[in-house]
């Protein structure tokens, strides 16, 4: 399971692999690269998964660079988001603590 | 009447053959540009001259975006970029480590100054179009309509004109209209709002998922979970118990698993969930 360093390398990754097939292949200007990589410097203020792809969700609309690196790496982030969700319910519902194995289930805990 | 017409490489000189005493072979034999052509020629390069520096500054950026994230570590990089300090392409070396001198160098290999870009071009354009076949046989055409008409062939106008219709003849060749431009233009223009269109979609689409998927485990989780606790109150032996919570489980992963492999059907995935196993397994929990 990837941890949110992890998840933090992967979008810096495909950031920087989109700025520079863009400004190689003319899709992007320069003014359009500074941008993506004040929106990425922005990013990596977060403390934790969560909180990054869903600041992340919101900037999509806005860049389609950002679209396409949020649709590559957000859905290994949900799979791995509900095998958590599972296993640690599981775990609650073992010792009988099943308030907390909802709140997991629902979402509530911080990934 | 013999006009045929041999041609040279820009640094060598250009030779007409024509047996009549009104051409004068000296004024043709190598091919230097009038101040007129000049003017033409620095037109056609001040017209490209935005599109091409900004492609070779954007692709030298791109390189040295790669090359630094290589050296320095994409994070840095794209910090660097942040802030602009890689305008133009350069990254701005004051915040870097080198020494004066290597600075100088550093920033004359990455910044070649625009008079050098635009001498580039101009030679390149010079170069290639004295050197073209095209450009000798309209010499020799020009030179030729002159001698027919009776005119004093005049090498600046010779030139010019071969030169006019050089570049007529270069555009249409290669059909580079105008017209043909903003539709291609256009329709580039239409092929990436069609991409941006399909990747709001796919955006929308799975956000449902995400959406319907979190509502989903969630009702279910809620009703799992008051079935659990019903039962886990009913049933007085702890192995009972555990064994009923282990299938619970089971059970709930099994729907999320089902919920998951309708959206891989979506994509021409099979995972439908086996439901034999789910029997068999409900059956030896049975047996305990």
């Amino acid at each position: 399971m990837k941890n949110f360093e992890e998840f933090k390398k992967d979008v810096e990754r495909e950031i920087m692999i989109k700025i520079i097939m863009g400004l190689r292949y003319g899709k992007i200007s320069q003014k359009k690269a500074e941008v993506l990589a004040q929106e990425y410097t922005r990013l990596m203020q977060f403390k934790n998964t969560d909180e990054l792809f869903s600041q992340m969700a919101n900037i999509v609309e806005k860049y389609s660079e950002m679209l396409e690196v949020y649709l590559k790496v957000a859905s290994e982030y949900f799979s791995q988001k509900k095998e958590y969700a599972l296993s640690e319910a599981r775990r609650y519902l073992q010792v009988a603590q099943y308030d907390k194995a909802l709140a997991v289930l629902q979402g509530k805990e911080t990934y | 009447m013999d006009t045929s017409y041999e041609g040279g490489s820009p640094m060598q000189p250009t030779v007409i053959n024509m047996n009549t005493p009104a051409v004068q072979p000296q004024s043709v034999q190598s091919f230097e540009m009038s101040q007129d052509q000049e003017v033409v020629l620095s037109r056609e390069v001040d017209q490209k001259k935005p599109e091409v520096v900004q492609a070779v500054n954007n692709h030298d950026m791109a390189d040295i975006l790669l090359a630094d994230s290589k050296k320095m570590g994409i994070g840095t990089v794209l910090e660097n970029l942040a802030l602009g300090k890689y305008r133009d392409g350069v990254l701005d070396i004051e915040d870097t480590d080198f020494k004066e001198g290597e600075i100088l160098d550093e920033v004359e290999r990455r910044d070649p100054t625009l008079d050098e870009r635009k001498h580039d071009v101009l030679s390149y354009v010079v170069e290639q179009s004295a050197s073209d076949p095209l450009m000798q046989q309209k010499l020799g055409e020009v030179a030729c309509e002159m001698i027919a008409n009776g005119q004093d062939i005049n090498p600046e106008i010779l030139q010019e004109e071969a030169f006019k219709r050089y570049v007529e003849e270069k555009d249409k060749q290669e059909g580079f209209s105008l017209e043909e431009k903003v539709l291609s233009i256009e329709e580039q223009f239409a092929d990436l709002l069609n991409e941006n269109d399909e990747l709001r979609a796919q955006l929308q689409e799975f956000k449902g998922l995400v959406k319907q998927q979190s509502e989903t485990m969630q009702t279910m989780a809620l009703a799992l979970l008051e079935l659990a606790k019903k039962l886990h109150k009913e049933k007085e032996d702890e192995k009972e118990k555990t064994s009923l919570l282990e299938l619970l489980i089971l059970l709930m992963g099994a729907f999320l698993q089902e919920m998951s492999s309708s959206e891989n059907d979506k994509q021409g995935k099979n995972t439908k969930l086996d439901i034999s196993k789910l029997a068999i397994l409900s059956k030896n929990e049975a047996q305990k």
